[in-house]
C-alpha cells in the first residue's frame, strides 16, 4: 500500500540525489557527432506563475500529451485554447486542437507506423515510405479512408520542392525512394528527410501509383495493395524465406492477431504447401494438432505474394513466373500445394476466427490488392485500428472488460467512412483513456 | 561535497570518483525505495474526482484511486524535454550524445522497464537541455526569461546572491513547466535546502564577475537539471 507520505518522500528522494545525478552526468559527457533539426515550433511566452491551474487546463494538458506523445508546459497557449473549448463542451474540437499540430505527426502517429513497419516491431525502425504513408493518410484523413492503407496505390513521399530545397538536399530519384542501397536501414529519401528533421505534417505528399522492380525494371506496380506493397513491408518480410512471413504480418499488424491465436485444426489443408512435413517426427499426429493449424489457414493466403521477392534492397515482381522460393523443398512431402499463380483462398472462417476477422468479401481472389481488400473490409481491421490507437494514445493495452469500448469505436470508425484522425481524437476522449 | 563547485573544471578522474561516491549510491537508494512496490506498473492517483493541480494530493486509496502511467520514451524525451523547457534548439554536439544515450531508454515507456542506467541517460539529457536554457535566458533581458526573471547574473556573490524571491520563481516556474503543477511547499522547502547545501559546500571566498556568473547559472543548472528528471516530468 502506497500513501502520499510515502509517495512524497519518494518524490523528494528523487529530487534530493538530483545533485548526485548532476555530478553523474558531468562525469558521463561522451562526444559523438550529428545533426538534428527541431521538429516543432517551441511556444515562446512569459505567463503568469501564480494563474490557478484549472481542472479543465489539466485536462487539456493530459489530453494534448496523450494524442501527440509530448510533454508541454501547464501555461502553453496551445493548451489555453483547448481549456476554451472544454469549458465550451466542445471536447471533440479541443481534441482536434491536438491532432492539428504538428508533433501529432511527427511523435504520435510516426510511432505508432514505425512499430507497425518492421519486424521487431520498434519505434526506432527508421523513416520509410510505410511511415510516411501512414502519417500522410492520418494528415490526410478528410479525404483518404483508412481502407487505403491496405488497397491504395500510392505512397507519401517529401514534395520534390521542399526536397531540392533542403539543406542539403534530400535525395529524390526514384531509385533513392524505391531502392535500399546496401545495408541502410531505408532508401536513402527517407534516411534523408529523418536526418533533415522536417516536420512531416508539412512536407509529405502523395505520390501515385506505387511503383516496383516489374521483371527488372523499376515501374509502375502492376499489383499494389498499400502499406503490403510497400518497400518497407517489403523489406521487413519479403526477404529470403517462403513469403509466409508476409501473411502471418499482415495479420499481425493489420489483425491484431497472432499465429497462436488464429490457428485452427478444422481448416481445410488442401493449400499447405510441398515444404512442410505432414508426419514430423514421425508423427502425423503433430501434423494434425500443430503445423497444419497454422499452416492451413496462411498457406491458404500465401498465394497472394507468388510474384514478389525482395532482393538487393529491391522489391521484385515477376508477374508471369511464381517465384522459385514459393515451390522450395518441394520433396518433403511432394504431394502437396504447388503454387502456379497468385490465387488465395480464405481458409481463415471456421469457428472463432469468423467471429475474429468478421469478413465481408469473397472467400477467395488474385493478388496481393485483392488480398489487401478482403483485410481492410473486415470487422477484423476497424477493431485492429482501434487497439492500435488505443494503445498508442492511451499507453497501454485494452483490458478484456473494455473489448465492448473497442467494438464501439470500431462501429463508430466504420460510420465515419475510416476517418482515422477523428479516432484517436475519440478515443482519447474515452475517459477510460485520457481523464 | 567540496569538489561540487566548478565541477565543469573537474579533472575527468575526479568527476568519475564523485560518480561512484555519490551518484551510483543515490540512485540505487532511489531504487530500492522508489520502485520496490510498484512492478509491474506505476500507479497515480485518480481520485475520487478530477484532481485540483493547485492543491497537495489527498491520501491515496490504492484500490480505488489509481490508475497506470506510462513515462516518456527514447523518442520523446528531448523534444519533451525541449517543449518543457521553451529550448528550439539544440546544439549538434548535445543531439550526438543524445543519440548515443537514447540506447539506456526505455522504447516502450513502461515504468517497469525503468533502471539506473536508464536514469542516468535522462538526467544526462535534462542537463544538456537545462544547459541550453540557461544559456538562451542569460542573453534575455530579465523581462523577457520565462523561468530565470527575477536571477541577477551580475551579482559579484555568485549563486550567494539568488535572493529567496528569485530562488521561489524559479522553482514555482519549473514546476508548472516541468511538472504541470505547482510545487507544494514541502518541495520547494527541500530544493532550495539541497540547492544552498550543494553550492555552499567549497564556495571560494570572493568572485569574479566570471565566476560568479558561472557560479550562478550553475545554480540554475541545479535545480532545473533535478527538476527536468524527477519522475513527474517524465511521466505521460
Amino acid at each position: 500500500m502506497t500513501s502520499y507520505s510515502e509517495t512524497t518522500t519518494r518524490t523528494t528522494t528523487f529530487i534530493r540525489i538530483g545533485g548526485g545525478i548532476l555530478l553523474g552526468a558531468a562525469a558521463l559527457w561522451s562526444r559523438p557527432a550529428h545533426t538534428q533539426a527541431p521538429v516543432t515550433p517551441i511556444i515562446q511566452s512569459v505567463p503568469d506563475p501564480n494563474a490557478t491551474i484549472s481542472s479543465h487546463r489539466a485536462r487539456a494538458q493530459r489530453l494534448f500529451q496523450a494524442l501527440t506523445a509530448v510533454r508541454v508546459p501547464i501555461d502553453d497557449p496551445r493548451l489555453g485554447q483547448m481549456e476554451i473549448l472544454l469549458r465550451a463542451n466542445r471536447h471533440q474540437d479541443a481534441a482536434a486542437v491536438a491532432t492539428a499540430d504538428p508533433l501529432f505527426y511527427d511523435v504520435r502517429v510516426r510511432d505508432i507506423a514505425r512499430a507497425m513497419s518492421t519486424r521487431d516491431a520498434s519505434v526506432r525502425a527508421s523513416l520509410n515510405d510505410f511511415v510516411t504513408t501512414f502519417v500522410g493518410v492520418v494528415r490526410d484523413s478528410d479525404t483518404t479512408s483508412a481502407k487505403e492503407l491496405l488497397t491504395g496505390n500510392f505512397i507519401y513521399q517529401v514534395d520534390p520542392t521542399i526536397a531540392s530545397s533542403a539543406t542539403p538536399a534530400i535525395r529524390n530519384t526514384d531509385n533513392d525512394i524505391f531502392t535500399v542501397a546496401g545495408n541502410n536501414a531505408a532508401p536513402n529519401h527517407f534516411l534523408d528527410l529523418e536526418a533533415r528533421g522536417l516536420s512531416m505534417h508539412s512536407v509529405l505528399r502523395r505520390r501515385s501509383p506505387q511503383r516496383a522492380f516489374v521483371n527488372g525494371t523499376l515501374a509502375d506496380h502492376p499489383d499494389p495493395a498499400g502499406l503490403i506493397t510497400s518497400t518497407a513491408f517489403m523489406q521487413a518480410h519479403a526477404v529470403a524465406g517462403t513469403n509466409r512471413r508476409l501473411v502471418e504480418y499482415t495479420f499481425k499488424m493489420f489483425m491484431c492477431v497472432t499465429m497462436p491465436e488464429w490457428a485452427d485444426g478444422s481448416a481445410p489443408d488442401n493449400r499447405v504447401a510441398r515444404d512442410v512435413d505432414r508426419q514430423p517426427g514421425g508423427s502425423l499426429n503433430t501434423y494434425l494438432t500443430s503445423c497444419k493449424t497454422c499452416h492451413a489457414q496462411m498457406d491458404g493466403f500465401r498465394g497472394a505474394f507468388a510474384h514478389v521477392d525482395f532482393v538487393n534492397g529491391q522489391a521484385r515482381l515477376t508477374p508471369a513466373t511464381v517465384n522459385a522460393k514459393m515451390n522450395r523443398n518441394a520433396n518433403e512431402f511432394p504431394a502437396g500445394y504447388q503454387t502456379t499463380n497468385n490465387s488465395w483462398v480464405n481458409h481463415a472462417i471456421n469457428g472463432k476466427n469468423s467471429q475474429l476477422f468478421g469478413w465481408r468479401t469473397p472467400l477467395q481472389g488474385n493478388g496481393m490488392s485483392e488480398f489487401g481488400r478482403a483485410i481492410a473490409e473486415s470487422r477484423g481491421f476497424s477493431r485492429c485500428m482501434v487497439k492500435r490507437v488505443f494503445e498508442g494514445v492511451c499507453g497501454r493495452s485494452p483490458m478484456p472488460n473494455e473489448e465492448g469500448r473497442i467494438l464501439d469505436h470500431a462501429n463508430q470508425f466504420e460510420v465515419d467512412n475510416y476517418h482515422l484522425r477523428r479516432l484517436f481524437e475519440r478515443v482519447a476522449l474515452d475517459n477510460v483513456c485520457v481523464q | 561535497m567540496k569538489l561540487l563547485k566548478n565541477f565543469r573544471d573537474l579533472s575527468l578522474s575526479k568527476r568519475r570518483k564523485l560518480t561512484a561516491s555519490i551518484s551510483l549510491p543515490a540512485l540505487a537508494a532511489v531504487m530500492i525505495v522508489g520502485f520496490q512496490n510498484c512492478s509491474p506498473g506505476m500507479m497515480e492517483t485518480k481520485g475520487a474526482s478530477v484532481p485540483d493541480p493547485n492543491a497537495n494530493p489527498a491520501p491515496l486509496d490504492i484500490s480505488q484511486d489509481t490508475k497506470p502511467i506510462t513515462i516518456v520514451y527514447s523518442e520523446n524525451l528531448l523534444i519533451s524535454m525541449q517543449q518543457m523547457a521553451g529550448v528550439t534548439t539544440v546544439p549538434a554536439a548535445k543531439i550526438t550524445r543524445f543519440l548515443s544515450a537514447k540506447t539506456k531508454i526505455t522504447e516502450t515507456g513502461k515504468v517497469d522497464s525503468v533502471n539506473a542506467p536508464m536514469m542516468s541517460a535522462i538526467a544526462n539529457t535534462a542537463a544538456d537541455v537545462c544547459d541550453e536554457l540557461i544559456t538562451r535566458e542569460r542573453a534575455l533581458a530579465a523581462g523577457d526569461r520565462r523561468f530565470l526573471g527575477l536571477v541577477d547574473f551580475t551579482n559579484i556573490q555568485g549563486s550567494a546572491g539568488i535572493t529567496e524571491a528569485a530562488k521561489d520563481e524559479v522553482i514555482r516556474r519549473m514546476a508548472r513547466s516541468f511538472w504541470g503543477r505547482n510545487e507544494s511547499s514541502a518541495e520547494r522547502v527541500l530544493i532550495k535546502r539541497m540547492l544552498d547545501e550543494a553550492m555552499a559546500d567549497g564556495r571560494p571566498a570572493s568572485f569574479t564577475a566570471t565566476t560568479a556568473a558561472t557560479d550562478t547559472a550553475n545554480a540554475m543548472l541545479f535545480v532545473c537539471t533535478s527538476m527536468m528528471s524527477s519522475l513527474d516530468a517524465i511521466k505521460m
